[in-house]
């Protein structure tokens, strides 16, 4: 009998387990992908190098997931009583024992857990192959179907039976100490009134200013470290800032409303006195859980978007390090004999689609970095303008020649290199190269480094052929490069590296030598540009999932408590919607009143997180310019709106269903009494 | 003295086509402008359905009811919802104030889902509460009040729209006697100098004796009328009781 009433309520009742199912639902569907990871043999073959980093992560991730999941559901599960006080309170009136109420509503729960297992693998089947997909395209392999597991499916299922037992003991605990008195009567909240409005309207804009001058700090020392006091600017500003966050909502909700209720012309029309004061209690209640959700957001945000503009600096840094395919330096060989085979070794391990060998001179005095940085760190080199011609074309930059002076190539790896070299005046300044003496025509507009190893520093000098050739004849110092283009980069690169390594064994090449002073392991050195991203690629990978993931799961929880809050509010409020409608409003009046209450439960937690996504794009900025301002304004801007997207289409889909779900209770009440 | 209230071979029926219970067999009556009418009976009688029909809250299965020219059984839902606004005032049992809402904003309610002018709101809430004598609580919530005055800013709510007529269910229901006494006294003196035209359901018979006539209902029907016409408070409850008890039922 009583298995019959809770599989009965559960129908009945769909409405209040729908946020319970959904929300079991994903967890499920993420224990699920979770689990695959872990053990599951796709990992292998998409990270071989970090393989075990992503198990340890999934596995904690896991763990974590679980039991903060069950916190969630143990807390939500408390609404859902509170909800159905007067059902459990009449059940007890005629008769039933706490036992029999506990088991009608353990039994609703594990029916809701049942579909909401099912559903979740459902859900997780895709889910998994879609995280696959996304990890393979972030190491730009190629795709391969993620491989379920028996075992991560048998970890998942104990992993929710444990979560159900966990989330259970608080629906136990209340079900045997509330009295029956409580039950029927239920719980008489009292409106409590907003006191001292002017202190905390003045908190709110205190925190405000706090928080302008924080975030302002913050930007502005973002990558910077010369600036005196960086780390304290850094992490006290940013404590600072959150701390604001959560001063402003408490200020905002003690204040706001009534500031909003005060003003008669905009409260004295239709429902909104009735709206506002729906929300001040609540607000005002909640408004340092409201506080602590924005600043948890924020940090989601703002954690986000600088890992991914620090990845993708990185990347693209990385990138524009390594505009070939594959870049070689070897000693200076004038006869040219050395590295006569060179091309045609190259051309075995792929289709070369362009390839050019060039030689970097050293330039004593170092008189070109001084002159940008005013002191001297790194030293300066010289190549033939034929050569910066052909290489910049290689890469699709159309350069003009030097003319009678010379071109200033910024070759560094920092943005700040390129800055001071653009930003320099070179009226008057020459460069001298054996009997010559040059101006500066122009800098160079190629970003990318042309030179990597060596001799190859932060500026290099590229001057006309003849010069340098006179300069050359009495110049010990020097490299032979070589730039390769593979058609669409593809190349063995295994094969490579083997062939090169056994020829630097080779007694006909030495294995390690000298040169001006300067002492060289390697004949052949190489530098792969996809081994650079690669690398750096799988060493971001499982810190990406961790803080996708936790931007997710995070997201996912807090609206579960604020969706189960909202709906079982709307249960106790019933009475007042009754009110409303026979005081005359309409339905759809007393629905509108019903929404916009939801709506700004619901977003007004993201409202400052929102508005921080401004300061959090300028930190992104800055720490972007100082890692070579390789991504675009633009490109930073995504990064920031993709955790901010991501967290309202969570918020948008939970807010829908409570708004479906609640709409539906109070239609359904204000109908029942006309 | 025009009529503000015609209700013909009203029928009301509850349940479904297999089970019904017919709550209303046929009341008609007819109710002037200004008039004060009281409407008693025992329990089941239909005095609670006839209020419900009239403040179109339910819905009639039979008959007809004409409000201040309107008949309400051929308006449709927007249009109810907005003569329920309009034209009715609500009195009950329970206050049925909104706790969320200080007495200022209860009492505004109305106009303000009328959309009419904050100015003109202010000016109407100091009127009212002032002939309610509920000015010195206008800032509180209704949770700080007690019965009596909480029945007062009931009344005011109800009246604030100057509606065609008062619909009054069980309003001492929740009061002790002295506090009944006061509400009548101010039903009188809204039905008096503010003109309003008030319909009363009661069972207790030293209310129904503040009214001008008394109606009462048994099964679903009308079974008698009386008029308090010249006479005193005490003669027509005593008359009140003697019909109360000819219907075998309960007095208060």
């Amino acid at each position: 009998m009583l298995f019959k009433i809770a599989f009965r309520n559960v129908k009945r009742q769909i409405g209040g387990y729908l946020i319970y199912f959904i929300t079991v639902a994903l967890t499920v569907s993420l224990l699920f992908t979770l689990n695959s990871m872990i053990f599951s043999s796709t990992v292998t073959l998409i990270a071989e190098s970090f393989q075990n980093e992503v198990r340890i992560v999934s596995a904690f991730l896991s763990v974590l997931l679980s039991i903060a999941t069950a916190a969630v559901l143990g807390y939500g599960s408390r609404f859902l009583l509170r909800r159905r006080k007067k059902e459990f309170g009449l059940y007890l009136t005629i008769g039933m024992t706490r036992s029999d109420i506990l088991v009608i509503f353990m039994t609703e729960l594990i029916f809701t857990f049942i579909f909401s297992l099912g559903a979740g693998l459902a859900l997780g089947i895709p889910v998994f192959q879609l995280i696959v997909a996304g990890i393979t395209k972030f190491l730009q392999r190629e795709f391969v179907f993620g491989e379920y597991s028996v075992s991560g499916l048998i970890l998942t299922v104990i992993m929710v039976v444990v979560i159900f037992l966990l989330s259970s003991i608080v629906s136990m605990v209340y079900l045997r100490r509330v009295t029956v008195a409580n039950l029927l009567q239920g719980e008489q909240v009292a409106e409590k009134t907003v006191r001292h409005p002017k202190t905390w309207f003045t908190v709110m804009i205190v925190f405000f200013v706090l928080l302008v001058i924080s975030m302002a700090g913050v930007a502005a020392t973002s990558g910077d470290t010369s600036i005196d006091g960086y780390a304290l600017i850094l992490v006290g500003g940013s404590l600072i800032g959150l701390l604001s966050v959560i001063m402003i909502y408490v200020g905002a909700m003690k204040s706001g409303v009534f500031y909003l209720l005060k003003n008669r012309k905009f409260s004295a029309r239709g429902t909104r006195t009735f709206t506002l004061r729906q929300l001040s209690g609540r607000l005002s209640a909640d408004s340092v859980m409201f506080g602590i959700i924005a600043v948890l957001m924020s940090v989601v945000i703002a954690g986000g978007s600088v890992f991914l503009t620090l990845v993708w600096s990185q990347l693209a840094g990385t990138q524009a390090n390594n505009p070939y395919t594959v870049s070689m330096y070897m000693p200076y060989d004038s006869t040219g004999e050395l590295t006569a085979d060179l091309p045609e070794w190259v051309s075995t391990f792929g289709t070369v689609e362009s390839m050019h060998q060039y030689t970097l001179y050293h330039l004593p005095g170092n008189n070109l970095h001084k002159y940008i940085n005013g002191y001297y760190y790194s030293e300066d080199s010289v190549m033939r303008e034929s050569d910066y011609l052909q290489l910049s074309e290689m890469i699709g930059y159309n350069v003009d020649p030097a003319g009678d002076g010379f071109i200033v190539l910024c070759n560094g790896i920092t943005g700040d290199d390129w800055e001071k070299a653009h930003s320099t005046n070179y009226e008057g300044f020459e460069i001298e190269l054996g009997d010559r003496s040059l101006p500066v025509s122009y800098v160079s507009s190629v970003r990318e480094r042309l030179a990597v190893g060596g001799i190859a520093n932060s500026y290099i000098v590229v001057a006309p052929d003849e010069v340098v050739d006179t300069y050359a004849i009495n110049n010990a110092r020097a490299l032979t490069y070589c730039a390769v283009i593979y058609e669409n980069g593809i190349f063995d690169e295994q094969s490579m590296l083997e062939f090169f390594n056994e020829k630097n064994n080779e007694p006909e090449y030495e294995t390690s030598y000298s040169l001006a002073g300067v002492h060289y392991s390697n004949f052949f050195n190489i530098d792969i540009s996809g081994m650079f991203a690669e690398y750096l690629m799988q060493m971001a990978a499982p810190w990406l999932w961790i803080v996708c993931f936790i931007s997710i799961v995070f997201a996912l929880l807090t609206m579960a408590v604020l969706g189960l809050k909202s709906v079982t509010s709307v249960t106790e409020d019933k009475r007042r919607y009754k009110l409303l409608y026979f005081a005359g409003a309409t339905e759809k009046e007393v629905l509108h009143s019903l929404t916009v209450q939801l709506l700004l439960y619901f977003f007004l937690p993201f409202v400052v997180p929102l508005l921080m996504s401004v300061p959090i794009l300028f930190i992104c900025l800055a720490l972007s310019g100082f890692m070579g301002g390789y991504m675009s304004g633009l490109q930073i801007a995504g990064c920031v709106f993709l955790f901010s997207a991501m967290l309202l289409v969570l918020f948008g889909l939970y807010c829908a269903v409570t708004c479906a779900i609640a709409r539906t209770d109070i239609r359904r009440t204000l109908r029942s009494v006309s | 003295m025009s009529e503000i209230l015609q209700v013909t071979d009203a029928v009301k029926y509850y349940g479904n086509e297999s089970v019904a219970v017919r709550a209303l067999a046929g009341v008609s009556f007819s109710m002037q402008r200004g008039e004060f009418v009281a409407v008693m009976g025992p329990s089941g009688s239909g005095k609670s359905t006839l209020l419900s029909v009239i403040s179109t809250i339910e819905p009639l299965s039979g008959g007809r009811i004409v409000i201040a020219g309107d008949a309400i059984t051929e308006l449709k839902d927007k249009q109810l919802s907005a003569f329920r606004r309009d034209r009715i005032g609500f009195i009950f049992q329970e206050y049925n104030l909104l706790d969320t809402l200080t007495v200022e904003e209860n009492i505004a309610l109305p106009l303000n889902l009328r959309k009419t002018d904050p100015t003109h709101i202010a000016c109407e809430v100091r009127r009212v509460s002032e002939a309610l004598g509920v000015t010195d609580q206008l800032d509180k919530f209704p949770r700080e009040l007690s019965g009596g005055q909480r029945q007062r800013v009931a009344c005011a709510r109800a009246v604030i729209t100057s509606p065609a007529l008062i619909l009054a269910d069980e309003p001492t229901g929740a009061l002790d006697s002295r506090n009944s006494r006061m509400l009548m006294e101010l039903f009188c003196m809204m039905n008096e100098k503010l003109g309003v035209s008030i319909l009363m359901v009661t069972h207790n018979a030293a209310v129904a004796s503040y009214a001008d006539r008394v109606i009462f209902l048994s099964d679903g029907k009308i079974f008698d009328e009386i008029y308090r016409g010249e006479r005193d408070r005490k003669d027509f409850r005593h008359e009140i009781v003697t019909v109360t008890e000819a219907l075998g039922g309960e007095e208060g």
